[in-house]
């Protein structure tokens, strides 16, 4: 593992009483999750479920409230000076909004020129390595493009400098929060396919965050799933797509429109909203919404059962679960 | 009106053309475009951002500042009246009663101050007085699946969520019963569990109503599960209409082809493997020709300087694509002395 959170908490004070916080949100409660060489973990699920907490926690933008984060087995919490700086370089963001996170004032050799800076590259090779940058993330001929400033630049064009300037560091890791989800269809597939390449060249590991399953399906080596600030399931993607060995999991799949018209199937609609993290249900926290909800998943925090290949799902039923959708594999 | 398969045409869009005043000068977001939707059916209208298809149905509607744009050509008949020809107090009778809108972004179009049930209710009174509204409020408030409809009536928007705000939207859309909803992104800014009620929401009230329903969407997943006809728009114009099945399966336009190939299933192990090149145009200064030229893989000469019109490509499919003209394409091919570009692929890749 690069990257690794080792049961992670990060609560938020709500409200505010004369002793302190009225309740604390509970954004992200014990999750683990490592991301290894070259690989892509992905990081699913609805709003509110705390993926984009985790993501901020393990690029240290937020401190953990418990738990602790790894970087190649150093924790960067007890971290100081040169190791932090290094941290820094090697764990680099991607986030949704390109427009948001560009300076509108800078031109765009400035911005790459600032990770550049970074990595210690002198000033005068500047202009020619953020060139060179350009150029790798398909912004050719980069010449065109070190002197344009962000709103000169398609919605595709700003999330591929916004990728330039996360590689100028030469990092290890990247944290893609929502990378393509502002983007249009055709310009999606474009940046997807951009990651991908980059991802083979540089060896790349990335914590893929993001609410579209079809996409993480294509692109993920494992996946976890988040509810309510838990990761409920984690798995190889294939693993986890083929045996949703969590109600919740299935049920996302299922919603998930498929574009193609001949695909008839049985929608499994799931009754109600998210509830609040303040007030999370007792027992499973997904149980008011389970279609398969028993007795004992309204009184008892289901234990993480292991349903093989490395896959894990955080429910009473996972291992019966799995095994049905095994057996219907093999009868296929 | 009639159409081609003796169903009754409820809207039918004719040449339609609109035009936008900007400080950079005149833009048409929406340029001559023609579609139907029969009653009771469900159409979806599919295209990238900057496509015109938002721009469309407030066209149809006529919900746009007058001071900067204007409907410049075509017509919209709606139950065989053209709307574009009415008086704006006449329109004010349509919308609402007739045709009704439900948009992306439920918080900016319910008012804050206001319970729900008064927002409902008032779209009731509009059309027929004061007199039990408040009764029609609660009782579609409940047709589109709150819970406790007398309650939730009397809750402003911000106590509700955003899949409870979207079915009030929709409740306020749909208590005077309309004939068609145009839907605009209805489930754009909510998460896939809840995309999926309100889905089923929407096939379930159509069901009830009989209402015909115009989907605008980026989203192809979502008009596979809804629509029966879809229209697909790129830079102001239509590119291609047809059954569902039939575009999804076999896409006539090279645009339809690259974006499905684009779209990826959340069913199967699906490496992505290409991407169309480039963005959508800039409608201030679009390509001459067809619109998608200068990202069309079989490219000729001829779509570079000629619009092409809307060709047969299959039963009830049309596509604005010179591949679909015999003779287009053997001039090409006589001109260039050359074999013809190869025509579009038929079939989805695997």
């Amino acid at each position: 593992m690069i990257l690794e959170g080792r049961r992670l908490r990060r609560y938020y004070p709500w409200g505010r009483t004369l002793f302190g916080p009225r309740a604390w949100v509970k954004a992200v409660e014990d999750v683990s999750i490592g991301v290894g060489e070259g690989q892509t973990v992905a990081l699913v699920g609805e709003s509110g479920s705390g993926k984009t907490t985790t993501g901020r926690v393990l690029l240290g933008l937020e401190p953990p409230t418990d738990g602790e984060v790894f970087f190649r087995g150093a924790s960067i919490q007890r971290g100081r000076g040169d190791d932090a700086t290094r941290f820094r370089k090697a764990v680099q963001p991607v986030f949704q909004d390109s427009t948001a996170s560009l300076n509108p004032r800078k031109t765009v050799a400035h911005t790459v020129g600032l990770g550049l800076a970074a990595a210690g590259v002198s000033p005068r090779e500047h202009l020619r390595a953020a060139g060179r940058l350009l150029e790798e993330v398909g912004l050719e001929p980069a010449g065109s493009f070190l002197h344009r400033f962000p709103y000169q630049l398609s919605g595709g064009q700003r999330q591929r400098v916004n990728i330039a300037r996360a590689l100028a560091t030469s990092p290890e890791v990247i944290v893609a929060d929502e990378p393509v989800s502002a983007l249009d269809l055709s310009v999606r597939a474009q940046i997807l396919l951009l990651l991908l390449r980059l991802q083979r060249e540089r060896r790349l590991a990335y914590l893929f965050i993001s609410h579209d399953l079809a996409v993480v399906r294509s692109i993920a080596h494992r996946v976890a799933v988040m509810y309510l600030g838990r990761i409920v399931e984690e798995g190889p993607t294939e693993d986890v797509f083929r045996r949703p060995a969590h109600p919740y999991t299935e049920a996302l799949i299922s919603a998930t429109p498929v574009p193609d018209p001949r695909t008839k199937r049985e929608r499994i609609i799931l009754p109600g909203d998210v509830p609040s993290p303040l007030r999370p249900p007792s027992g499973c926290p997904f149980h008011p919404r389970c279609p398969a909800a028993q007795d004992v998943c309204k009184t008892t925090f289901p234990p993480v059962i292991d349903v093989g290949r490395q896959h894990v799902a955080v429910c009473h039923f996972a291992a019966e679960r799995a095994e049905r959708f095994s057996r219907m594999a093999g009868s296929n | 009106m009639t159409g081609l398969i003796g169903v009754t045409e409820l809207l039918v869009i004719d040449s339609l053309t609109t035009n936008i005043a900007t400080s950079l000068g005149a833009v048409t977001p929406v340029d001559d475009v023609s579609f139907a939707v029969p009653a009771g059916g469900a159409v979806g209208l599919v295209g990238e951002s900057g496509s015109g298809k938002s721009m469309t149905a407030f066209s149809i509607m006529r919900l746009f500042p007058t001071a900067v744009a204007r409907v410049a050509a075509g017509r919209v008949l709606f139950d065989g009246r053209d709307l574009i020809q009415l008086s704006e107090p006449e329109m004010r009778l349509i919308r609402g009663q007739q045709i009704a809108m439900v948009f992306q972004d439920p918080t900016t179009y319910l008012n804050p101050v206001l319970t729900v049930g008064e927002q409902v209710a008032e779209a009731w009174a509009m059309h027929h007085g004061w007199d039990g509204a408040w009764a029609r409020a609660v009782e579609a408030l409940g047709s589109v699946g709150l819970p406790d409809p007398g309650e939730t009536a009397k809750r402003h928007p911000h106590e509700l969520s955003g899949g409870m705000r979207q079915r009030a939207v929709i409740a306020q859309a749909i208590v005077c019963r309309p004939k068609l909803l145009i839907a605009d992104e209805p489930t754009t800014a909510l998460d896939v569990t809840i995309q999926a009620q309100i889905l089923d929401l929407l096939g379930r009230l159509r069901a009830e109503l009989g209402m015909a329903v115009l989907l605008i969407t980026h989203d192809l997943g979502v008009v596979a599960e809804m629509c029966e006809k879809v229209a697909v728009m790129y830079a102001g114009r239509l590119v291609e209409i047809g059954p569902a099945d039939q575009v999804f399966t076999s896409p006539a336009h090279p645009y339809t082809q690259g974006l499905l190939s684009s779209a990826i299933s959340v069913q199967q192990t699906q490496q992505i493997t290409r991407a169309m090149e480039g963005s959508v145009p800039d409608l201030r200064d679009p390509p001459p020709g067809c619109r998608f030229h200068p990202r069309c893989p079989f490219v000729m000469p001829t779509c570079r300087v000629e619009v092409p019109p809307m060709l047969a490509a299959g039963p009830q499919q049309t596509a604005a694509c010179w591949l679909h003209d015999r003779d287009v394409v053997a001039r090409e091919k006589s001109m260039q002395g050359q074999p013809a570009p190869r025509p579009p692929f038929r079939g989805r890749p695997v």
